[in-house]
């Protein structure tokens, strides 16, 4: 299976990375002469609304948050960045204190007669690299970390296709014998296709219906998932079929840990069923469906972070409670409306 | 000597006396919030100071703050946190400002203080709006929502909501024993919104039908928990037996240095209410009641959802990072 379609994800964060650079170095972005940081930025986000491909792509737009992000803190480094806008809130008073308190010294303003092109050259290009980066090693990153939380013999139960716990499982088995455990969804072959990969790789691999589930969560170990998106307050968007999964597990109290790339992590809030998910066409259900039957499928399950043990990202592992650092370590505030 | 003492005590007294005078008549004659009017008594007390050194200064803001606490008959049976924890914020930043300002007189130093004061004032003010921007991202028609006692910031996000087109049916309930609900209900309705009254006693039954449960705070404590109108508390175990969310809208300024683990641990002037409540004339009382009247109670932060602050949206866990963000900027 072509690896960049099995991880669409990723591979529509990346492409939208690469275009913004080629926009950039082709010069097309057509930004004047003396664009400053801030027009960079309002130019980036014009870019992110055109290349994104409806109210549920989540992904285009985290990722150019993302760029957005580091230009700001480099730039920041390197003393470039001046607060314009007022946050209307008690930092305010901070700089106000400390603007007072540097009235006698000559205050230096910097920043405004450093050109657009050094500008580029310095901070945009750098940072779009750091991302990409990013992006290229986060497998990686996720390995490392998870591979404390596995031990021999352990029974893995995991669902349908991730190519995250895919890469993890076959890094982690070169230290480490476990079973797997494979549950898929009856309208799709990407369970089976799952389990044919791991045994193409001698692992020990069994393929479940997902009618199953109950009978076999009792002898699991743990659950691994893949995500499609991680919400601000520690709930998930996953794949249709995982929330029920959550569920057991819970009732088990079997671990429910969560793999996923930092590029999923969306500043958005919901919480129930309906708020980010829509209805997929019947045909994709059931490929023999005619008229008179109705056949409902949605793109998401919403799952609340109270089923999940840990979330173990690139950029380091967290529990449901404290999740909300990552957010503000990564994104900024500012850019959540994009 | 003993003379210079005494007149000076004496001076001291006097003024707290026209900084009480001064807040209970900004209190009755203005409609700001309780925090506004504080710090512009502050304002006035830095103003009219006669202190000629910094620690006399800050001394005498201190023992104003204090006084004022203690001694303001806050109306709507509010409890002291609200001005409590505005003056220790206010503090804060004024001797951070005194720390920091190297100003050649004592006018320059005032002028500078009377400066981070209405800066205090506009972020104060401007939060309300802050806070309504977030929640009207979080109202969708036709929800049901249950709004526990009366609040400036909750009744406000909802009528700019309902201005902006977003009609949603509200259960209010009667919150005694000063049944604040009913001023609640008299505001929304007066602007057309939809709501049932309920007694206290019928939350329980009404919750399942809801979808969210609004509420403000008296005082959002470093845990992320909140102390809120007596009730609170209840209905927030309710919400969450049924899975609903429970959301709390509060100002940056609530937030304050207290860490309660249970009911026991709030202050004896808030667990014991002041106020004689009343009961309709067709009871037949006893003659001594023994009675327990809290004025508010704790809530804690795992029955809480999200907090709504001027500062972003926050999960209960995050809230003891802000707090410490603003004290330690």
């Amino acid at each position: 299976m072509n690896s960049q379609i099995a991880q669409p994800r990723l591979y529509s964060s990346k492409e939208s990375i690469l275009a913004l650079k080629a926009h950039l170095s082709a010069k097309q972005a057509k930004l004047p002469r003396n664009s400053t940081i801030e027009d960079y930025i309002i130019y980036i986000k014009k870019l992110s609304n055109r290349l994104k491909q409806g109210p549920l792509d989540f992904w285009i737009p985290n990722v150019f948050r993302r760029v957005i992000q580091v230009i700001r803190l480099m730039s920041s480094e390197q003393g470039l960045l001046q607060i314009k806008n007022k946050e209307n809130n008690f930092k305010d008073l901070a700089h106000t204190i400390q603007r007072q308190s540097s009235r006698s010294k000559t205050t230096v303003e910097t920043g405004t007669e450093t050109g657009s092109n050094e500008i580029q050259q310095n901070i945009i290009l750098p940072a779009i690299e750091q991302v990409l980066e990013e992006l290229e090693s986060h497998s990686d990153d996720i390995n490392t970390f998870a591979s404390t939380h596995f031990f021999t013999n352990e029974v893995l139960l995991v669902y349908e296709y991730s190519t995250t716990v895919l890469n993890f499982l076959l890094s982690a088995k070169k230290t480490r014998n476990f079973e797997i455990i494979v549950l898929e969804s009856e309208t799709e072959t990407l369970g089976k296709q799952f389990a044919t990969d791991l045994g193409k790789h001698q692992l020990n691999v069994t393929l479940t219906p997902f009618t199953n589930a109950y009978a076999i969560m009792q002898r699991v170990n743990k659950t691994l998932l893949g995500v499609d998106a991680i919400l601000k307050n520690g709930g998930l968007l996953m794949h249709p079929g995982t929330y029920a999964i959550c569920v057991l597990a819970k009732q088990f109290a079997v671990p429910v840990i969560v793999l996923s790339g930092a590029h999923k992590l969306t500043p958005k809030y919901a919480f129930d069923q309906t708020t980010f998910n829509e209805l997929v066409s019947p045909l994709k259900i059931n490929s023999n469906s005619s008229v008179d039957q109705m056949s409902i499928g949605i793109t998401f399950d919403y799952v609340p972070p109270e089923y999940i043990s840990l979330y173990i990202t690139n950029q380091g592992q967290y529990t449901p409670q404290s999740i909300y650092q990552l957010f503000s370590d990564f994104y900024d505030v500012k850019d959540e409306d994009i | 000597m003993s003379l210079g003492f005494s007149s000076k005590s004496d001076s001291m007294s006097s003024t707290l006396k026209k900084v009480l005078e001064e807040f209970t008549q900004l209190n009755e004659t203005t409609n700001e919030h309780y925090a506004v009017i504080l710090i512009k008594v502050m304002i006035n007390l830095i103003t009219n100071s006669k202190e000629m050194t910094m620690q006399g200064l800050t001394h005498e803001i201190k023992t104003a703050g204090e006084y004022l606490i203690n001694n303001a008959q806050a109306g709507h049976g509010r409890s002291e946190l609200v001005l409590r924890s505005t003056q220790t914020i206010y503090q804060h930043y004024i001797s951070k400002g005194l720390q920091q300002l190297r100003a050649d007189s004592m006018e320059a130093l005032k002028s500078s203080l009377l400066e981070i004061s209405q800066e205090q004032i506009d972020i104060i003010v401007r939060s309300k709006d802050n806070i309504k921007t977030q929640c009207l991202k979080f109202f969708n028609n036709r929800f049901k929502v249950l709004v526990v006692g009366y609040s400036n910031v909750v009744l406000y996000s909802l009528i700019e909501a309902f201005k902006a087109g977003i009609v949603m049916q509200i259960y209010i309930p009667e919150c005694r024993p000063k049944s604040e609900g009913i001023e609640t209900y008299r505001q929304l309705t007066e602007i057309g919104y939809p709501c049932k009254l309920i007694f206290d006693s019928a939350i329980g039954q009404v919750i399942e039908n809801i979808d969210m449960v609004l509420t403000g705070a008296e005082a959002v404590v470093e845990n992320g928990g909140i102390i809120n109108r007596v009730g609170t508390y209840t209905t927030a175990i309710c919400a969450r037996f049924q899975k609903k969310p429970f959301y709390v809208l509060a100002e940056s300024f609530k937030f304050t240095r207290l860490f309660p683990l249970s009911q026991k641990d709030l202050s004896d002037s808030i667990r014991y209410s002041q106020e004689e409540p009343s009961f309709s004339e067709k009871l037949k009382l006893p003659e001594n009641l023994d009675l327990i009247n809290p004025l508010c109670d704790y809530t804690p932060p795992d029955l809480i959802t999200l907090l709504f602050t001027d500062l972003g949206v926050f999960t209960p866990s995050a809230v003891s990072e802000e707090l410490i963000k603003i004290f330690n900027t």
